[in-house]
């Protein structure tokens, strides 16, 4: 995941957060430095555009309005990734709860989703790694996606998921024999 | 092909796709969402919270008078409390009240043993063999019959 801003870098901004005449100007900086990542992330999770649209601003309203709540324990970026992974991962629980009394099949809608999303220039290793994501549950993707794609420290995927390094690890090594086996099967 | 060459090609990622300049606009969106946040609007919100921790907090007066019962003023019922709390001089007083009803009931025990006897007794004295028995039940004595009770005396 690019950081985009550094760690002075967001104590400014935040600095100038706390300044009621420079408070807009200072989120929408924000905004823009972490728009990208936090859509990305999202979309990696959901994989509709659309969702991840209203999901990436739903993310950054509730950043606005608990901002003042941020203590600075840990990164900001790491405090809007969470935000991010858990509207994300609310998304998506609610969506299979939805799926389970209208008999609906959910992998297969993200199935579909997922083939919409992709570019046609994708490669076949690309495109079927994707897939085989999908046979993960949405928490062990999401730590697979951080630490896959994002490769982000343990410490870091640790402050956003809530999760301990060791359960973290644990996760991704299971993750990654999840998606051999299931790449042996169709592919390799 | 093997693991890692798979694992290696597997991290090109791709970029999903998205409409034409829309990380242009998104900012102006978002921006537009947190100023159509009304102060009446925040102040429901903060109402809401305020009412859901009233009611968290009724909750848990609650429970805790309705554990407080359980635990310190239910014992109070169990008969062996309240027995407890009864002066050695009242069960005494007690008892001896009762003694009286349980000798009556003694009484009745007797009686009804002296009833099952007489029964008894009464069986033994029937003729043992069937035509003995046929003769005495023909005895108009026995008999139900209308027309044998205009016979007798």
């Amino acid at each position: 995941m690019q950081k985009e801003l550094s760690e002075k870098e967001e104590a400014a901004l935040l600095e100038k957060w706390q300044n009621p005449e420079s408070r807009r100007w200072a989120f929408r900086q924000l905004i823009e430095a972490y728009q990208q990542p936090v859509y990305h992330l999202i979309r990696r999770m959901v994989l509709s555009h659309e969702d991840a649209d209203d999901l990436t601003q739903e993310t950054f309203v509730k950043v606005w309005e608990k901002l003042e709540q941020f203590e600075g324990r840990s990164r900001l970026y790491t405090w809007i990734y969470r935000m991010a992974t858990n509207e994300a991962l609310g998304f998506l629980r609610k969506k299979r709860r939805r799926a389970l009394l209208r008999l609906e099949d959910v992998s297969g809608q993200l199935k579909a989703q997922l083939h919409e999303s992709l570019p046609v220039e994708a490669e076949e290793i690309v495109k079927k790694l994707q897939e085989a994501l999908l046979q993960l549950p949405d928490k062990q993707r999401l730590v697979f996606q951080l630490k896959y794609y994002e490769e982000l420290k343990y410490e870091e995927m640790a402050s956003i998921t809530g999760n301990s390094v060791g359960a973290l690890k644990a996760n991704y090594h299971h993750a990654c024999q999840k998606i051999e086996k299931w790449m042996k099967g169709n592919l390799l | 092909m093997k693991k890692e060459e798979f694992w290696e090609k597997g991290k090109a990622m791709p970029e999903f796709r998205t409409p034409e300049h829309y990380f242009e606009n998104l900012p102006q969106r978002i921006m537009q969402r947190t100023e159509g946040q009304p102060e009446e609007l925040r102040e429901q919100q903060l109402q809401n919270i305020r009412w859901r921790w009233s009611l968290a907090s009724l909750a848990i007066i609650t429970a805790s008078l309705v554990l407080i019962w359980q635990v310190v003023l239910a014992p109070k019922k169990q008969p062996d409390y309240l027995l407890a709390s009864v002066s050695t001089a009242d069960l005494v007083a007690y008892l001896q009240t009762t003694d009286h009803v349980f000798s009556n009931e003694s009484e009745d025990y007797e009686a009804l043993s002296a009833s099952e006897a007489v029964e008894a007794n009464w069986e033994e004295t029937l003729p043992s063999d069937a035509a003995s028995l046929e003769e005495a039940l023909s005895d108009p004595l026995f008999s139900n019959d209308s027309s044998t009770k205009k016979n007798t005396p």
